[in-house]
Parts: structure tokens; sequence; C-alpha cells
């Protein structure tokens, strides 16, 4: 247990590194260095001072060793300066860490609570009404781009029916304004969300209960919600805890799209912000950070796994 | 496909609707010049003196922000949108498959590290590294800026570096069982070549699991797709794209709210399509899949 955690960490930690390497060699073949923009924004910059800066960046020297410098500051926590924001990228980021959470906490919850209920009741009569309803509304959440739902939700609400705002971060710091604000994203994240987990939930309860043990249970006389919900869920959880540790990870930066369409300032809109304004220092802290996210979120999946399954610890 | 197998297809109701879905879509890409051609638009160059014209017999959608037909720039869209989505989808399962052939083949050290390799990418955030990807200016690597042709290309391979990860397990999963099989074995036997066991023998084999997660991919592909363009990363103004189009239509969705909507109902259907086609392709070709899923 203790030696498959370390293998894990040690695999993570080689993981980053590599992504760190690759975000760091990618940004750099990006349109448009910090010297371009300066020779754009004052046209006295003759060539020469345009070398001069650049060697006195350090951007003259080969990718490798701009790279181990870039790291060893970033090992020293010190991540340098947001070009976009004028604040160090550690204090940007983690602003934007907060929103997100505020979005994607709720939000998690909500589609998994939704999603999962749906699909254990999907599953209670399979090709029942109930059921073709629920894979209905699966089957459309997966297929629809995240941004058309955003755009629809605000057509809706925003414009015909103008009872929320079309998106951006609350004007004043109150919760009645938060809530305003986080209504709409909210809801789109969610109906996107539920659609994984009432599919992956339908799929490994029909299949739990399909086991002979379940028939066991029935002949007991066990009631028809215990065999449901403490014969069969505990089964059919352990595919569900993957999608939601996966799910949440992909949020994190994955919600990059609708954060965008709504104009949430969270990190999903700061890395693509960072990534188009070439904020080098905050884009590669973001890339760094959903790459870490997404890693303990697949170790936190294998460890639940092993707790909710006895076989897997032999 | 055989009687039976093409019988099967058809039983799978939604998936034959769709499979004429995807017909008629591909024919009415096809056609789009024709179709620009008898309209007389030109669905790339501004008319300022027509924007945002209410659906008409002249624009039967109605126009853009620029005066341009709506429904002529959907059909070229779809241009964009199925040829990254067959693309995408043939790229990444040519990967796979060399990457799931060559871990079956040699297996030891060369099928360990293919194999973390691909755990590697599932694991990544992929979304953030895409578009690092689709960000990268293609003229620092040596590739040509801004033509059509090279975006398709770019978004295609960007496509392809993350999707091939599922092909690739598929096929190492059946090559294995595959070539511990008495007919692979008589092969090496009778001393055919590796070559030609593998392109023979294994390949044709596991060409129907590799062919239904294709498909099913497709969906997956042209949903990226839209994503990358929906962000200004995908396929550059002027040509059409879904996902571009509804960018802009974002913009504007309070002075032209229904030009929002059919770009993102044509993707919507087009993903369905070609989710229940490929549902109806794998009861078609691998019916016992079918069984075991219930």
């Amino acid at each position: 247990m203790l030696r498959l955690i370390g293998e894990r960490l040690v695999q993570s930690a080689i993981t980053v590194v590599l992504i760190s390497f690759a975000a760091y060699g990618l940004i750099g073949l990006m349109p448009g260095d910090p010297i371009d923009l300066a020779i754009a924004s004052d046209p006295r910059l003759s060539a020469a001072d345009a070398e001069r800066l650049r060697a006195l960046h350090g951007l003259d020297r080969p990718l490798f060793e701009r790279y181990l410098a870039w790291a060893a500051s970033a090992l020293a926590g010190e991540f340098g300066f947001s070009r976009l924001f004028a604040a160090p990228a550690h204090e940007v980021l983690g602003n934007a860490l907060v929103n997100s959470l505020a979005l994607l906490v709720p939000t998690t919850i909500a589609s998994g609570v939704i999603g999962i209920g749906l699909g254990i009741l999907a599953a209670r009569r399979p090709r029942g009404a109930l059921d073709v309803m629920v894979n209905a509304v699966a089957f459309a959440g997966l297929a629809m781009p995240s941004f058309w739902l955003a755009i629809l939700l605000i057509i809706l609400f925003a414009v015909v029916l103008s009872w929320l705002p079309a998106g951006g971060p609350p004007p004043e710091p109150s919760l009645a304004a938060w809530l305003r604000h986080l209504a709409l994203p909210s809801v789109t994240l969610t109906v996107l969300g539920l659609a994984a987990y009432a599919r992956q939930t339908r799929a490994a309860m029909i299949e739990a209960l399909g086991e002979p043990w379940i028939r066991t249970a029935r002949a007991k006389g066990a009631s028809p919600s215990r065999v449901l919900l403490r014969h069969a869920l505990p089964n059919a959880a352990i595919p569900i805890v993957t999608v939601a540790a996966l799910d949440f990870a992909t949020l994190v930066s994955g919600a990059l799209v609708v954060e965008t369409v709504f104009a949430w300032p969270g990190m999903g809109k700061l890395l693509y912000d960072a990534i188009l304004g070439n904020d080098y220092n905050v884009a590669l802290l973001a890339l760094l950070l959903a790459a870490l996210v997404t890693l303990a979120a697949s170790l936190a999946a294998d460890l639940i796994q092993l707790a909710l399954d006895p076989r897997l610890r032999r | 496909m055989s009687g039976r197998a093409f019988s099967r297809f058809l039983a799978h109701r939604a998936g034959a609707v769709s499979a004429l879905v995807l017909i008629a879509l591909i024919a009415a890409a096809l056609a789009a010049p024709i179709v620009a051609g008898m309209m007389g638009h030109d669905p790339f160059g501004p008319d300022l003196f027509k924007r945002f014209a209410p659906p008409s017999r002249e624009h039967p959608l109605g126009t853009d922000e620029l005066g341009r037909d709506l429904l002529l720039r959907l059909l070229y869209g779809a241009r964009v949108s199925l040829a990254v989505g067959l693309g995408g989808a043939v790229a990444s399962a040519l990967i796979g498959l060399a990457v799931g052939l060559a871990a079956a083949w040699w297996g030891g050290l060369i099928d360990a590290c293919l194999m973390r390799l691909a755990d590697g990418i599932v694991a990544l955030p992929a979304l953030p590294l895409l578009i690092v990807l689709a960000a990268v200016d293609p003229a620092r690597i040596g590739l040509p800026r801004g033509a059509l042709a090279a975006d398709l290309v770019r978004i295609i391979v960007i496509v392809a570096l993350f999707g091939w990860v599922k092909v690739a397990r598929i096929t190492r999963a059946a090559a294995l069982s595959i070539l511990r099989m008495d007919y692979a074995r008589a092969a090496v036997a009778l001393g055919v070549s590796p070559a030609r066991l593998l392109a023979r023998h294994v390949v044709p084999n596991l060409a129907v699991h590799v062919a239904v997660a294709s498909t099913l991919s497709i969906g997956a592909v042209i949903l990226l797709e839209s994503v990358l363009s929906f962000l200004g990363l995908g396929i550059q103004p002027p040509a059409a794209s879904w996902g571009a189009m509804l960018a802009n239509a974002q913009d504007l969705v309070f002075s032209a709210p229904m030009a929002a909507v059919w770009p993102g109902l044509a993707i919507f259907i087009t993903v369905v399509a070609t989710n229940f086609a490929g549902d109806a392709l794998a009861d078609a070709l691998d019916p016992k899949a079918h069984i075991r899923r219930g």
C-alpha cells in the first residue's frame, strides 16, 4: 500500500518535471516574446537595443539553460511576475483558484448527487420510461458543446428574460451578487457534468444488479431500496469514484471554456488569457497547477478504490 | 460489411437514421460551393449593407455581423468539422494501431514504455495543453501560416497527439490475444515474416474493434475542434467553422440571438449522429460485445 503510493508519487513527480519542460518549450514557440512586444510598443527601440535586452534577460541562451534557471527559481518559490496583471504570478493564481473553487465545488457536488441519483433510478428498471429519459439527457449532455449550452442559457436568462447577468465577476462582494453571477455558469457545468455521472452510474448499477448476490439479497427478503442502496450501490461505486475524481480534475482547468464564455475570473479563464496574452509566468504556473491537480486526483481515485474494494488490497 | 452485419446495423434504428443524417450532411458539405453558386452569395466576402438580415427567401437563415449568408457559412463549416472529425479519428487510429502493434509484438521494455506513455497522456490536463499546442506559432517551427489546409492539418495533428491512446490500448490487447491463437502460431511455424504475420493475420482480425472505437471518437474530435475554433485557436477567419461562428455569435447575443443557435445545433446533431452511428456499427460488426454489454 505505502509502496504503491510511493511509486505513484515518484511517477507523478517525473510527469510534473516533463510537463513543465514541455510547457516551457511550447510557450517559447508561441508568437511574440517579451522583447517583440517591447519593440512593438516602442518604435525608438533599435535592433541593437533589442539584442542587448535579449542578452540582459537571458533570452539568447539555449532553451534548456533557460528552463533550468526557471526551474531553480520556481523551486525556491519564486514564480516571477505576471505581465498582464502586474502582480506576482502566484498571487494572481491564488485569486483565480479561489474563484474557480467557488464555482467548481458546488457544481461538482450538485452534478454528482443529481447524476448518481438519476443513474440509480434509471437502473432500477432498464428500458423503462425513466431510463429512456435519463439516457436521452445523458446522451445530449455528452454531445452538447459546453459553450453552446452556455450561450443558450445566456440568451434565455440574460437576453430574453433578463433575470440574471450574462457574465463577469460580481461587481460588489455581497453574497447575493456572487450567487447571481455564479448561477448560469454553475447550471451549465452541472448539466454537462451530470451526464457523465448518470451514464456511468446507470451502467455500473445495471451490472451490479445482475449479480447472483443481488438475487440472494432479494430472496432473503431485503426491501428493494435496501437492495439498491446497500447491496448494489457500494459495488457500483468504484467506477463512479474514478469518474468523480477525474471529472473534478479536468474541471479545474477544463471549466476553461465555460469560464471564458461567462467571463468568470477562475483558473481556466486565467490560463487562457495568460496563454494568449504571452503571460509566460502565469501560464506556466497555471499549467503546472492543473497537472498537479490532475495527478493528485487520479492518485486519490486509486486510493479510494483501494479503500472501497478489499479485493484490490491483496 | 456482410449482409447479416448490415441488417444488424439497420436494426439499430437510431443508428440507421443517424447514418442517413451523416450522409446528407456530407453531401451538403461537398455541395457547398454549388449551393453558393446557385444562391449567388459569397460566403466569405462581407456585405455591410445586409448585416443581421432576418431570414428571407434570399437568406434562409439570415446573415451575420458582416452580412454573410449564415446557411452558406454553416455548409462551409460542415466541411471543416467533418474533415477534422474524420481526419483526426483516422490519424489517431493509425498512430494507435502502430503503437499497439509495436507494444504487443516486442513486449518487454518497449511495451512498458509505450503503455506508461499512454497512461501519462491520459493523466494530463488535456485542454490547457491543447490550447498551448494550438497557440504555437506555426511559422516558428517552419510551417506555413494561415492557409485553411495548414490549419486543418495542424488541428488534426494536435487531436491525434492526444487521441491515439484508446486505439493503442485496444490494439495491444487484441493483438496479444490474437498472437496466442493457433492460426497465428501456425503462421509463425510456417516461417511467415513478422510484417506479413501482423498485416495478414493480426490487423484484419482486430480491425473491427479499431473501426468501432474510431467511429465513436469522431464526435469527441468534432467537439474538440469546435472548442479550439471557439477560443480562436482553430480554423482562422475568414474560413467558416461552427465553433468560430459561435464565438462571433456570442459577442452579438443581444442583437442577433438566433445566430448563436444554428451552429451549435449543427455541432450537436453531428455529434449525436456519429455517436449513434458508432453504437450501431458496434452492434453490426461486434455483436458479441453488445451481448456482453447487456
